[in-house]
């Protein structure tokens, strides 16, 4: 199991295109994913859950990844929540 | 306890203006000073003997039983002052309060028997006969029995200087500090011994004991080191706030994440204190805020080296203690945490940032957008007026114009709708003020508490923009295909004047790059980040398809269109991702033929 606090740098948050990207990697994965926010864990299995979250820009969030490919997993969840987008959509 | 810091700390807060005024004329015309000149150092005699007790007096007064209370409190000091040759700095800490909150009381008490337009009369007759009361004991008893006690105080304290006991007050001194008793111990305590020790000698070393921003420079450098990149931002800014700023509390929540570090506080204090005994170190007036750069200015002529040795080695012995405390609990922490990650943040992680989050949600209650925030912090000088200017500088970022000011907890300005404080303050403005929403936060210098605040505000105004009235509701729309869906959800929008006609084409180019159908037959189209020029507001426009329209294969019964300028977005899409867990509130949506019962459906989950 891999925790990793991290910041959501994308310019206008976690919107419908990242959190879509975002349940795409989860889904290829084996691992399962969870965030932490408070006392609050919330695993994450589908494009709900991410959008429930509220991902605004510049939040911090700490994800929770168990499985055989976590560190896989959790360097794509970083790509996609910090990655800078030229074609933000 | 508290209480009393806080009251002290405020009376003095206050008057820092002429404390520092008292310094500088010490630095430019004492008898060591760049200047020396007998005639000017006169105003300072006059000023620490009369002007600075009365001050002080009317002050603590006002506080209590308002202006009124405040002259009786002046003209009790002031014939206080006259009766010994000894400053009167103690006494008006001490009488100037309690002469107000006699006034307040015996004020309210005939308030009933007063009648009715000779209200001014009987105010102002009550503060003269008052005043010459008091006037008269003090002159007559207090006077005299005060200097005695005065005297008592100076010559222990010149003992503990003389016996070189000075480095050991590091062991009270610095553990309180960053209980955030720093006000407390100074402006109760160290700062009037100084000013009545400053009048005799010309300086004093009780304005370095607390003020030295060594040992909190020290452990801010070793967490500097010791932080993995991320948090040295954050880091390096309470430095610079704390070492030039002169707000200290920015580097107590460092220690109390890490509360082995307060022997590097410890160390680093006694250190400080050593020297200044050693080469007789000392500052003409209190240095408020507790900036190197005021303690520079007011080092007496002759002191200014020594003065920054003393902080120097105090900063550099409490560095190092710092850094061999973090080691040690870095591997303590290795050994607990079996969390790869969170291995190296470690201890770097000041506070809980989880835990400002929960103070918002839980507390956050406001009825309309909020207009006015205000900061309040122990003096409501220091590390609120830092706090207000930081979220400023986030809000214009963000457009959202709202008047931040700051003030002290005693302070609440009537007119603020979000009051944001340190969590010490939390329990109590909670308590006294119910009506208002409440922020904690831990530490006024982390930038991920500001994006908390932030994010709170966009959502209320987003929940107050988003306005649903019928003319946003399609029912019974039908389309071929979602081309022509998207066009009639696009062209409302224009309509309504939410978006520019260019809106609907990059709603369009966008569904060919991506799919904004996101399952249980809803669809939430909406244009490019690109497109948000053609923006003109925030809204939204809901199209009830019964028959479903055809999106990449799946039915869409309900399509949501979006128009915001970018952020809003994921408030509004989290608002839906909760309606798509409704599968009932879906299917009464799905065929409804009522513009009410889509409306009462959406905003019962907050659209």
């Amino acid at each position: 199991m891999i925790r990793c606090e991290l910041e959501i740098t994308l310019p206008f948050g976690v919107h419908l295109e990242p959190a879509t990207e975002l349940i795409g990697y989860i889904k290829r994965s084996e691992s399962n994913v969870s965030v932490i926010i408070g006392d609050k864990e919330v695993s994450i299995t589908g494009i709900t859950d991410v959008l429930k979250l509220k991902l605004h820009s510049k939040k911090w969030v700490i994800f929770k990844v168990t499985g055989p490919d976590e560190d896989k997993v959790m360097q794509d969840i970083k790509r996609c929540i910090q990655k800078e987008r030229s074609q933000n959509r | 306890m508290r209480k009393i810091g806080r009251l002290y700390s405020s009376i003095i807060y206050q008057n820092v203006g002429v404390l520092i005024t008292l310094g500088l004329i010490r630095v430019l015309f004492g008898d060591y000073g760049l200047y020396p000149n007998k005639d000017l150092l006169s105003i300072y005699n006059d000023m620490i003997l009369y002007l600075v007790p009365v001050l002080l007096a009317y002050t603590g007064g006002r506080l209590f039983g308002n202006s009124r209370g405040g002259i009786a409190a002046a003209m009790t000091v002031f014939a206080l002052a006259l009766s010994s040759q000894a400053p009167m700095i103690i006494g008006a800490m001490l009488l100037g309060p309690l002469v107000g909150l006699i006034f307040a009381f015996a004020e309210k008490r005939l308030e009933k028997w007063i009648p009715p337009g000779f209200e001014l009369f009987f105010g102002n007759l009550l503060v003269a006969i008052f005043g010459l009361t008091f006037m008269m004991i003090s002159y007559k008893f207090l006077g005299g029995f005060l200097a005695s006690i005065i005297h008592h105080i100076l010559v222990i304290m010149e003992t503990i200087v003389a016996e070189g006991w000075l480095p050991m007050t590091a062991l009270i001194v610095e553990p309180l500090k960053v209980l955030f008793f720093n006000n407390v111990i100074n402006h109760g305590f160290l700062v009037p011994i100084g000013i009545q020790e400053a009048k005799e000698t010309g300086r004093s070393v009780f304005f370095l004991v607390e003020d030295n921003p060594g040992p909190g420079l020290g452990i801010l450098l070793a967490y500097l080191i010791h932080s993995p990149k991320t948090m040295r931002k954050n880091t390096y800014l309470s430095a610079i706030i704390h070492f030039f700023g002169g707000i200290h509390e920015v580097y107590f929540p460092y220690v109390l994440k890490n509360p082995l570090l307060i022997f590097a506080a410890i160390g680093g204090g006694m250190a400080g204190n050593y020297i200044f005994e050693l080469l007789n170190c000392g500052l003409v007036s209190v240095s408020s805020p507790a900036s190197i750069l005021f303690m520079i200015i007011l080092s007496p002529h002759g002191s200014l080296l020594n003065n920054v040795i003393g902080i120097f080695l105090s900063a550099l012995v409490s560095f190092l203690l710092a850094l061999c405390l973090l080691q040690l609990s870095k591997r303590r922490t290795v050994h607990i945490e079996n969390d790869k990650m969170l291995k190296s943040l470690g201890s770097a992680v000041p506070f809980s940032y989880a835990e400002s989050e929960e103070a918002i949600s839980e507390e956050a209650v406001p009825t309309r957008p909020i207009q006015t925030i205000v900061f309040a912090c122990e003096a409501g000088m220091g590390s609120s007026a830092l706090a207000a200017a930081m979220l400023r500088k986030h809000l214009k970022e963000h457009q959202l114009e709202i008047t931040v000011s700051h003030c002290s907890v005693n302070a609440i300005p009537a007119n603020a709708e979000l009051i944001i404080t340190h969590r010490q303050f939390y329990a109590m403005l909670k308590r006294d003020y119910a009506d208002k929403t409440v922020i904690k936060i831990n530490s006024f210098v982390d930038e991920r508490e500001y994006h908390t605040v932030i994010q709170f505000l966009l959502d209320q105004q987003t929940e107050d923009t988003v306005d649903l009235h019928p003319h946003q509701v399609l029912l019974n729309a039908k389309a071929k295909d979602k081309e022509e869906a998207i066009r009639q959800v696009g062209q409302r929008m224009v309509d309504l004047g939410f978006a520019q006609s260019s809106y609907i084409d990059e709603m369009l180019e966008r569904e060919k790059h991506f799919t904004t159908y996101i399952g249980k037959g809803l669809a939430v189209p909406h244009g490019m980040t690109e497109s948000r020029q053609a923006v003109n507001k925030l809204g939204i426009v809901v199209a009830v398809f019964p028959e479903g329209v055809s999106f990449d294969g799946h039915d869409v019964f309900i399509a949501i269109g979006i128009a915001s300028h970018g952020e809003e977005q994921v408030h509004l899409l989290s608002i839906i991702a909760q309606l798509l867990d409704e599968e009932e509130a879906l299917e009464t949506l799905k065929y409804a033929t009522d513009y009410q019962t889509v409306i009462q459906i959406l905003k019962k989950f907050g659209l």
